[in-house]
Parts: structure tokens; sequence; C-alpha cells
């Protein structure tokens, strides 16, 4: 199904039977759905159909179910529809849980680095927020350097005792980060394998699977998603119910809104839950564009509580930055929207940017003039699915740049796919290497992204 | 310096290796001199080059990124001809860049050494070059096979310099600014003589003003070589395109002709005979020739003819325009009035709107204000006929079309008959004869240096009734010139004031202003 | 930080001011670091930042900062005791107790790893600095330029392994260090230079830590880039070259050398408004060069940062991309970096532009 605006040549992106997608949000405190026609030619104009909103408890249930109850007509025999696409938005939801520690499972943490710290304020994680997460932590003797480099051989002797007290407190959410492990995850896989064998029903997080730079960034990153495994599962599976229930003979498939405005599937989201995190500005900016029309330009939100916020969007895709979340701020290596609020006594309609410099800022602006949460569900419903890397790679040429490149944007490719785009679908790719400052010749950090279109 | 050995301009040079091998990313000055050739391989080196140099960027002048923007940056503060780099270097933000500075960029495959080695070897040796140049031209020029593609290679080669064919003051291909006379600019001439010697076009090459004398000897001395060397195969393309069209042109001259001489054996009468009603014309109409439809021609329904002539060609003893002229005004006319055929006939060309039923004038007046500037360029005017029905009619509106464009005088250089009504009549006065008669009847203003204003003059003034002030806003003059000039034509034997002689005197000047107009009034 | 005191609360304003004097690395790589002495300053108390001459001239100093990559830092942080090890060590070679400590260079994160090691160790830390913003090689200083020797010097890792090095030529320790560095995993805990407070009185920049502390209020105070950029003038002469967006980021645009770590890449910035020129970075791990359509407009020793203009914030050099808004700010170094000695030592030569530096021409 079809959330573009600029679908790759040949994938089945217009579908002409039924051209009606329908984003949902979970909030805390309600839930709201709405369907979508998408933009009938690439430029044009995304439409919402019908908003639909809930309070209380079911509320995610009941939006579903009216959103459905539009588009799940019986299929004819003459028109074979496919099923519909829902996408939903739980980031404001989980965010919310996080901030609430104690509605989550406590995490177990296992740190490999090669050595323990002798610091109290350096052994525990430096935001308050994700250390509430934590139940236990232990420190297994190992890890790597940056570029892969073994810095201290893994401790198995050490391995043995954490897993065996480990198994003692039998926790069901284990996150697993050893020092390195962008670059060479063997140490914590080893661990990992050997928490998993003594704690067969543990749910693992594995900091390698999400990529990134700096410890605490990764710390967080697989304590949030361990955390958050259980409260994902739940709204994944009210959320499949109700399709189930209500999508009729059509069927309905799910995936869930990354915080970066992208979607990735539901049993995706499930194995990696800290990827749905997000306070809902992404989604929302990237439905103001689209219900724009636009693929290039800044988008201005209210704000909570008085102001505005401002995002941008290029190539069709949102901008982003690395999660962060809590206050004192904890960064993750999670990919967010970059929203950011207007400095004071700008319009709304005015740019910060551009206010009293003669600065042209080239791109159109875009003032959302609807409800925060229905711009969200719309985003959501039009959400590609994407993919985003963030590795150091070591360069002798600007040859070798080249092919590091290439092969960082095919695994994002991969991951994208994953994340459930049409294969060979990739049409957005977005690369930058900057060099590491104060490392050796040649050191770079790629980050890459891709979008794909949606099956 | 000779001209053997006048330097080298940036057009010439990229033009032969080693820059013919490399790719031109920026060339803002093509007259650019290159005086000599620096090989810059430190930027102590690069920051004493001498004004006019073509710096070849060489080791750490080379390494790209910050380097090249700032040797792009010295090469402008020096005055240098340009810079030239090892694509490894280059990048699309210097490119930019340069375009910013106005400096010329160009980039190489081969090693900066060799570059600038060779580059030295072209410059000390201009003349050398030159040669290479012109064999390297020479070889382009073969190649083409249309004389839009001829003009095409001798404008990119004599850039910034423009070049146009021409014939008989009308631009035939290239680029027209060429022609016009330009202020700081030089032109050469090359004559192309057709078969048999006959001159059919000249080459005009427009070349910006150089920097010294010699300088300037050699431009031209190198345009000539390149010029002389296009006549070959610009004739062999003409003479391909001349085969084609001239053929075209003939046939349809002979058709129009017997379609003129069908309409009249039909009417067994002289149709152009004024009194001739629609009636006749109409039973004329009977059989439209079929062939006309193989040429394209559509004459059924109604016609309004066009007459097209050179101004003041008023006689059958001058020659009929040249062909080229007519090839030229076939494509111009068929770009500004699409479906109308041009054929040549009796020293002019006709031309003709068919529609299904009459349709209102204003239309078509204002449409042929476009036709204007050709007009003016080719020196022509042209007479409107009236609409009339079918084969016949369009006979007569041809001749309709012919009286208008004689008698002349509407604004554009375009008469329509509807308006000039029986003054008709004064265009069927043999011009010639008048001139005679009046040189034996009035020999004082025959021999008057100024006998075609006091003819003009007195023809106006009669032609409003005596009335100095109409015929002073008509000739665009003062009312006391007009007064002054009828005096004048009184003192030379002209009696304005004897009702006897005023219509003969009114006929003899109308005749006299086309006569002499045509053969210059002294 | 007032009365010579830095509290727990003057972090966040020390933590941002040391992110203008080297943008090299974003905020985040920061976070272990700032927490930890945030956690210090609180168990132990604030610490005192006092000028050099205020201490008896006998008094042992060393001059501290992390060598190496902060992002290898930000991934291998800590244990808590590298710097503590370097300085005893050091204490131990060279035979006199260390009685304060000073900055290195007054800059990203090893501005505040002096002053994590003089709260551990309970003495005050010096308001000076070896550099005054950062530079690559550890002699590049101040301290070097008056004569003091570089070495003994220690280096300890995060993986409880150090160094210790002793040599003649102070350009050789570098050299010597990297593959240790590189060993440690990326990064270690070095002090250096020790001397006297006398010393130190007379080799180093003065006012460097309290300046940190003064910038970074201005930077956290406004989000308005023009705001930002008028007051960060009057603190520190800093000027902004341009304004515009990136559209180009260039790599290995000059040949690499051995001596200075991080290939040299360029970030090319089209200058908007009507007289618009073409800006040109060249980077380092810092930028090293602005070229304002090819002519040399700052170089270092000049600092030279950017500030991202959507977010009123300074942008880190490992995080940018093309389309990005930024102003090109430039701040003037100590003046004792323009001296012909010293610009053949940090000047744009040193980083393979072999042109006259701006200020001198």
């Amino acid at each position: 199904m079809v959330p573009t605006a600029q679908p790759a040549e040949g994938s089945e992106c217009y579908q002409h039977t039924d051209p009606s997608l329908v984003g949902a949000q979970l909030r805390p405190d309600g839930a709201t759905a709405v369907v979508v026609r998408p933009a009938a030619r690439a430029g044009g104009r995304a439409q919402v159909l019908l908003v639909e909103r809930a309070t209380g408890p079911g509320a995610l249930e009941r939006v579903l179910t009216a959103a459905l109850s539009v588009l799940a007509a019986p299929a004819t025999d003459a028109v074979p529809s496919r099923p519909v696409s829902v996408v939903l938005d739980a980031g404001p939801y989980l965010e919310h849980l996080l901030h609430h520690a104690g509605s989550l499972d406590p995490v177990a943490v296992v740190r490999v680095t090669p050595r323990a710290s002798t610091d109290p304020a350096l052994a525990r994680h430096p935001s308050a927020l994700v250390e509430a997460l934590v139940s236990h932590r232990w420190v297994v003797p190992g890890g790597h350097d940056l570029l892969g480099r073994e810095l201290r051989l893994l401790d198995r002797d050490v391995l043995a005792d954490v897993v065996e007290t480990l198994a003692g407190v039998a926790p069901r959410y284990v996150a697993v980060v050893a020092a390195g492990s962008a670059g060479q995850p063997a140490h914590e896989r080893t661990v990992a394998d050997a928490v998993q064998a003594a704690l067969p029903g543990a749910r693992i997080s594995a900091a390698h699977d999400f990529g990134g730079h700096g410890s605490a960034a990764r710390e967080a990153t697989v304590v949030a998603d361990a955390a958050l495994r259980g409260a994902v599962d739940v709204v994944v599976d009210r959320a499949e119910a109700v399709l189930r229930r209500r999508a009729g003979r059509r069927g309905a498939e799910l995936r869930l809104c990354r915080g970066d405005g992208g979607s990735l599937s539901a049993e995706r989201a499930r194995s990696a839950p800290v990827l749905v995190l997000g306070g809902g500005h992404g989604p929302a900016v990237l439905g103001a564009a689209l219900l724009a029309g636009l693929d290039r330009c800044r988008v201005v939100l209210p704000a909570v509580g008085g102001g505005h916020l401002v995002g941008g969007v290029r190539n069709g895709l949102a901008l982003v930055r690395p999660l962060v979340v809590g206050s004192p701020p904890a960064e993750l290596v999670v990919p967010t929207v970059a929203v950011d609020r207007a400095r004071p006594g700008v319009a709304g309609d005015r740019l910060p940017a551009d206010a009293g410099s003669p600065v042209d800022g080239q791109v159109p602006d875009v003032v959302a003039d609807r409800p925060l949460d229905e711009l969200a569900c719309a985003g959501a419903a039009l959400a590609r699915p994407l993919s985003w890397l963030d590795e150091i790679a070591a360069i002798g040429s600007a040859d070798d740049l080249a092919a590091v490149q290439r092969t960082a944007v095919q695994r994002a490719t991969a991951l994208a796919t994953a994340n459930g785009a049409e294969p060979g679908s990739a049409d957005v790719v977005e690369v930058s290497a900057v060099a590491v400052p104060y490392s050796r010749a040649g050191t770079v950090r790629v980050r890459v992204r891709v979008g794909g279109a949606g099956r | 310096m000779s001209r053997a050995t006048a330097p080298l301009a940036l057009a010439e040079l990229v033009r032969v290796d080693p820059l013919a091998r490399g790719e031109v990313a920026v060339l803002p000055d093509p007259a650019q001199r290159v005086l000599r050739v620096e090989l810059a391989e430190t930027f102590d080196r690069l920051a004493h080059t001498p004004a006019h140099s073509l710096v070849v960027l060489h080791a750490e002048a080379a390494t790209g990124g910050w380097s090249l923007a700032a040797a792009l940056h010295v090469a402008w503060e020096r005055g240098a001809a340009g810079v030239v780099v090892p694509r490894p270097a280059m990048s699309e933000a210097s490119a930019v860049l340069a375009r910013r500075l106005g400096t010329a960029l160009l980039v190489v495959d081969d090693d900066a050494v060799d570059v600038a080695l060779e580059l030295a070897a072209r410059t000390a040796a201009p003349e050398a070059a030159r040669a290479l140049r012109v064999a390297r031209c020479a070889e382009e020029l073969a190649e083409q096979s249309s004389v839009r593609g001829v003009l095409g290679v001798l404008n990119a080669e004599l850039s910034p310099g423009l070049v146009a064919l021409v014939a008989g003051g009308s631009v035939l291909a290239g680029r027209a600014a060429a022609a016009a006379q330009r202020d700081g600019y030089r032109e050469v001439r090359m004559a192309v003589n057709g078969p048999g010697g006959r001159a059919w076009a000249v080459l005009v090459a427009s070349l910006p003003e150089a920097a010294s004398a010699v300088a300037a000897e050699v431009e031209v001395h190198s345009a000539e070589a390149v010029l002389r060397l296009a006549r070959l195969p610009l004739l062999a393309a003409w003479a391909q395109r001349r085969l084609d069209t001239s053929a075209q042109a003939a046939q349809e001259r002979a058709a129009f002709q017997v379609l003129r001489a069908q309409v009249r054996l039909h009417s067994g009468a002289d149709l152009v005979a004024p009194g001739l009603d629609d009636d006749a014309g109409q039973g004329a109409d009977g059989e439209v020739p079929s062939w006309s439809t193989e040429l394209g021609w559509r004459v059924e329904g109604v016609n309004r003819a066009v007459w097209l002539q050179r101004e003041g060609w008023a006689s059958q003893h001058e020659e009929e325009p040249a062909p080229e002229l007519t090839q030229l005004l076939r494509s111009q006319w068929a770009r500004l009035r699409p479906g109308w055929p041009l054929v040549p006939d009796d020293g002019g060309w006709v031309s003709w709107q068919n529609s299904p039923e009459d349709t209102a004038p204003a239309a078509l007046r204002r449409a042929l204000t476009g036709v204007a500037s050709l007009l003016t360029d080719h020196g022509l005017v042209l007479g409107v006929g009236a609409s009339h029905p079918g084969p016949a009619g369009l006979v007569r509106s041809v001749e309709e079309a012919r009286l208008g464009a004689r008698v002349g005088g509407g604004p554009g250089g375009i008469t329509w008959f509807e308006d000039v009504g029986v003054r008709a009549v004064l265009a069927q006065v043999s011009v010639p004869e008048v001139a005679d008669v009046a040189a034996l009847a009035l020999p004082r203003l025959a021999s008057a240096r100024d006998r075609l204003v006091i003819a003009e003059t007195v023809a106006s003034v009669l032609d409003h009734g005596g009335s100095l002030v109409a015929a002073s806003a008509e000739l665009g003059v003062h009312r006391n010139t007009v007064l002054a000039r009828t005096a004048r034509a009184r003192e030379l034997g002209l009696a304005l004031d004897d009702p006897g002689q005023r219509l003969p005197l009114h006929v003899a000047c109308h005749g006299l202003v086309r006569a002499w107009r045509a053969t210059g009034s002294s | 930080m007032s009365d010579g005191e830095l509290t727990a609360a003057d972090v966040p304003a020390l933590a941002a001011g040391a992110l203008l004097y080297s943008p090299s690395l974003a905020p985040s790589s920061l976070e272990t670091t700032v927490a930890w002495l945030t956690d210090l300053l609180e168990r132990g108390g604030p610490l005192r930042v006092v000028p050099p001459r205020t201490l008896p001239p006998q008094a042992g100093c060393a001059a501290v900062c992390v060598i190496g990559s902060g992002s290898a830092l930000a991934d291998l942080p800590p244990t808590g005791d590298e710097f503590v090890t370097a300085v005893r060590e050091l204490e131990r070679l060279s035979g006199r107790p260390v009685e304060a400590v000073l900055p290195l260079s007054a800059a990203t994160v090893s501005a505040l790893v002096p002053a994590v090691v003089a709260s551990q160790l309970g003495v005050p830390l010096l308001d000076a600095d070896g550099m005054g913003r950062t530079f690559a090689l550890i002699h590049h200083t101040a301290m070097h330029l008056a004569g003091l020797p570089v070495t003994p010097l220690v280096v300890a890792g995060a993986t409880g392994e150090s160094l210790s090095l002793r040599v003649p030529d102070a350009w050789r320790a570098d050299a010597l260090l990297r593959a240790g560095i590189d060993a440690l995993g990326g990064w270690a805990a070095l002090a250096a230079y020790p001397s006297t407070a006398g010393e130190v009185a007379a080799a180093s920049l003065p006012g460097t830590v309290s300046r940190l502390v003064e910038v970074g209020r201005v930077l956290l105070a406004s989000r308005d880039p023009d705001t930002t950029v008028a007051r960060l003038a009057a603190v520190n002469g800093c000027r902004r070259v341009g304004r515009g967006r990136i559209v180009a980021l260039e790599h290995l645009s000059r040949p690499t050398d051995a001596t200075i770590p991080t290939h040299p890449s360029s970030v090319v910035v089209e200058q908007m408004g009507p007289d618009a020129r073409q800006l040109r970075l060249e980077l380092r791990s810092e930028i090293v060069a602005v070229f304002s359509d090819g002519a040399l407009t700052a170089a270092a020793p000049d600092l030279i940062t950017l500030l991202d203009v959507e977010r009123g914030v300074i942008a880190p050099l490992d995080s940018l991309w093309p389309g990005d808004l930024v102003d090109v700010l430039v701040i003037p170094a100590h003046p004792v970096w323009y001296s012909a000695e010293a610009l053949s030592m940090v000047g744009p030569a040193s980083h393979g532009i072999p042109l006259d530096h701006p200020r001198r021409r």
C-alpha cells in the first residue's frame, strides 16, 4: 500500500480500487484515527476524509473501529480489494510510560567494558529517567574500540558468575550493551546468548541492533527498548484484535509509526519497540507537509502551552536528529523528527530563522491549521518505511569513501526492506559523511537514510 | 611582435591539443589573450604570476578543495588568462566560484607538467597553433551537410565573433547581428561565388576589436582563413538545397500562370477589367484545377490575395528577383503566415488567404502588421486585394493587390486596394513615359536637384484639394515648408493655380514621384 | 561561577562554553562527563578556581586533558580513576606533588576533566590554560612557546593501562603516543607539563576557564543567532563572516600528513543575500581556514565555528548535513598565537595551506 507522495516506478503504489489509508495515534489520555486519501499524483495534496477521536479506556479500539467501518466494506468479486493499511503512532503513549517507570517492567542491564567504574556517578546512567527503569546492573570485562578492535578479552569466568546471579534474579527484560559493539558485536552477542541460555523466557535487547555512538546513548536505547517490550506487545495486540474483528473480508495490515516519521511492520515493532518512541511531532510534521502537497518545506506546529514548534521536510522525509528523552536530557541512538521551539516573538506564520534578518530561507513554510493529533494521524497513515544508519568507518582514499558509502546505502536499504519497504523501492537516499575529529586520519562517520515505498 | 608571434586567444587555444582533449568548465571571455604559460606548483609561484598567463596548477597548488578556490582567487587578482587544473582537483563548487570571479577554468586529464610544456610550445609558436586549429576546423566543416551546420561551426570557431551568410542585404543563415554594424566590432567579409563565378552571397564575420593593430591583423588573417575554408562546404550544401527549392519555386510559378490563363479562357473576357460583376466570376468558377491541390493550394471558397514587390519596382524591364531571395522569403513567409503559399510572379510574389466564407478584414489588417519587419528587412512593399470567390476571384484579387502595391503609400509599406479606390488608376500611368514627357513639358522641374521633393509636395497639395495644412500633416513637414515648396514649384513652371492645368499636373506628379523614387532624384 | 568557585550549577555553562571553543563534538558526547562533574561538585562541594599567581610560586602544577578523540571517550567512558592515576604517576616521575591543575586546552571535554580531577584530588583548578582553544598536538601550548618542557608525561586509559613518556624534543611526544592512544581505545587521560605555579603564571593563557563559563552563559541565554553573535563579540571578539547554506561536504580535499590526526575535508557554504560569496571551510579536527570566494579570510589559530541558525546553537562538526543554514563565526585567538614562531606551529601552513595568515598581511 502506498503512503507516499513519490512512489518508486514500478511499485504498486497507486492502487486503483480504494486509495484510502488509516492513521491512528494512541496517547495517554485517548486516541484519534483518521482516514486519509493520498495524493493522486506526485506534488498533489493528501486529503483527510474522516477524523475520529475518543478518550478513556478502549479509546484505541473505538477510533479504529470507526475508521475501519468506513473502509472495510466487503470486497465484490469484480473489484478485489487489498487489505486496509493501518499505521499506528504509539509514540506519545509509550513516551508517557517511560516517564512513569512504575508502569513498566524493570530492566536488568549487562555492560561489557574493559573495567568496571570506580566512581558511582559513572557506574549509573547519567539520566535519572533511564536509571529509574534499571533494576540491576552487572559489568562483564571485555569490549572493543570504535573501529571494532578488541580492547580486552571477554572475561568468561565473570560472565558465568553474572549469568548465574541473573538466573537467580530472573528478570523478564534484559539489556546488553558492550563497548564498541556497533563496530564489533562479538562480545555483546556472546553475553546475550549466555543470558538467553540461562533465562529462555527473557526478552533481550542488544545495543548492536541499533548502531549509533556513545555508551550513554546506546545504553539508554537498549534500556528503553527492553522496558517498552511488554507495553508495545499490549498495544499491538489490542490494535490487531480490532483489525481482525473489523476489517471484514478485506483484511487489514498493521504497521507502526517510527519516531523519525517513517513506519515499520508490527512484528519489527515488537522486536525493536524503541524505534516507535516519539512525542507524536514527527508524524505531525510529515502530515502537515503532505496535506499541503509539499516534499520540501518547513512546518510550524502549535506547541502545547503556547508558542510554536518548527520542523523541516526534505525529499519528502522529515529532518531528524537523535531522540532525546527526559530532563536532564538523555540522548538515544534512534532518530526522531527534529522539532525546535520557535524563538519567542516570532509569529506562527513567520519562520524564526528568517525573522528580522535578510536571509532568504528559500523553503516554503507550512503553518499547521489542524489539531496536532489529526496531523499526526495523517502523517502516520502516509508514513513510508524508512531506515537510518550511523556508523564509523576507516577510509584511505576517496574511492574507499565511495565504497563505504555504497555499502552503507546497501545495508540501509536492506533495513528499510526489513521495516516493510517494497524490495527495490528505495527512492530517497540521504548520505552524509564527516571526519571524526581528533581520530586517526581517515576515520569518518557515515550516516544514511533510506526511504522506500510501503508494500 | 609580428603577425606570426601575435598571442593566441583562449578561444583559439582550447581548440587545439592539449586543451582540446580536456574539458572547458568555465570560459567567460574567449577573447582573453594568453601571453605565457605558468606551471604553478606552489602558491608562492602562483602569487607572482604575470598578467595574461595561463596558469597550470600542479603539486601543492593542485590538491583540490581550498587550493583550487585559492588559485582561482589569485588568478583573478593577478589578471591571469585562466586556470588549468588536473581533474582530481576539480569540484563543482570550484566551477561555481570560477563563474563568479569571471576566471576561465579548464580541466585536463593528462599530467599537468606535460600539459604545461605542450601549452608553452603552442603559445611560443602561435602561427603553428593557428595552423593546427585551421586543420581541425577544416575537418569539422567537411562533416557538415547543411548551410546551418556550416554556419554553426563558423560561429563556434570564431566565437566571441559572430558570423552570418548574407545575400542582397538579407541574412540567409547564421547570426543576424553579424551583419549589423556594431560599435567595438570589425567586419571581415568573404565573397562566396556560385557556379560560373557569380557572387551569390557573402560571409560576414563581426569580430570584437582587437587590443593592438598587430593582434587585429592576426585575427583578420585567422578569420579569413577559417571563412575561406567554409566556402566549399557551404557551396555544396547550398547547391543541394537550391536544387530542391528552386525546382519547387519554378513549378509553382508555372502553375499560377496556368491558373490565370485558365480563368481568362473560361470567362472569355478580361477578368481584371473594372465592372466585372461577381456573378460572372462565379460562372468562371466552374472547375478548380486538380493540380492546385497537389501543390497544397486552396482556391475554392473566398480568396484574398497579397502582392509583394521590391519598393519602387515598377518596370518589367528590371531584373527578376534573385532565386535566393525567393527562397529566403518563402521560408520567412511560411513562418509568419503559415498555410499561405508564396509564388514568384511577374517580378513580385503572390500569396493569398483562403477561407470557406468571407471574413472581416479587421483581423487580417492586424495580422499583416506582423510582416512589417520582413518588408523593411528586404525593402519590400505589399498590396492587399479585396476578397472574391473562387479561382477567378483569386486572379482578380491578385490584380487588385498588385495595383495597391504599385500605388503604395500605405502605413508600414502595406496598401489595401479597398483604401486606394480609384487612385488605382494612377498606378496604370506608364511611369517611364510620364518621365519622358515631363522632361519635355516641365524641363526646369525635370532638371532640378530637388525635383522629387517638389513633385511629392505638389501631388500631396493637390490630393488634399489645395490644403497646405493637410499636405503638411501628410508629409510630416511644417506648413511654411509646404508653402515654400509650392512657391518653388511655381518658379519651376508648375501652374498649380490654373484650373485647366491642375488635373494633368496632378496625374503627372504622381507618375513622376514613382518614376523618380525608382531612379533617385538626381 | 562567582568568587573563584565553580559549583554544580555552573557546569551547564562551562560545558556550553567548552563546545564553542571546540565545536568538533556534539553536546551529547559530553553527557557522561557533565553528569560526572556535576555529581562530584554536588558530593564534594564547590571547586576553587584561582589565577596561577595567587598560589605560592613553588606550588606544583600539572596540565590535564583528554588526548585522542572525544567520540572515543563518549563510546568508552572513563571508569573514574584515569585522571587521578595520570596525575599521581606524574608526581612520581617529576618528584613534585601536584597542588593545582590546569586544562591543557580549555575546550570541549578537556575543559571539564581538569575540574573533575581537581575535585577528586581536592586541589584548586587554575583559571588558565595552554591553548585558549584546541590545537592538534600537545606541544601546541603557550607553555611550550615559553620554554616549559612537555614531559615527563603520563597517559592513562579506560583499560587500566598507562604509559609514561620523556622526550627531549617536545614535537616527538605526539608521534610516540599515537599508537599507544589507539591501543587504549582512542582516548586517554593525559597529565603533562609538570611545573610550578610561578612558571604557569608566566607561561599560560590567563582567565580562560572563567571565560568559558561567561561564554556558556551567553549561549544558554538566547537562541537568537543575532543576539548571540552580538553578545559574544563583547566577550571574546567574535565576528560573523557570513550566513549561508551548506551545499557540499568534500573529503580528502588535500593531502593528509602523518603528524596531525583527522583527514582534511571541506565544507562549502553558499552565502545568502545580494553580494553572496562562496565560503569554503577547510576542516581538520577543527575548522582551520575560511576562504571567501577563494580569498583566505580567516585561518587557524583563529577559532572558526558554526552556529546553527535555525536552532540557535553551535553546530557540531560531526553532524553537518548539506542544506543546513549556518552562521560562520570567527573568534580571534590569544595574541601569543600570531607570532611567526607560533604561526609556523599552528597557523594555516601547519594544516597544508601555505598561505600568509590574514592577520599578518
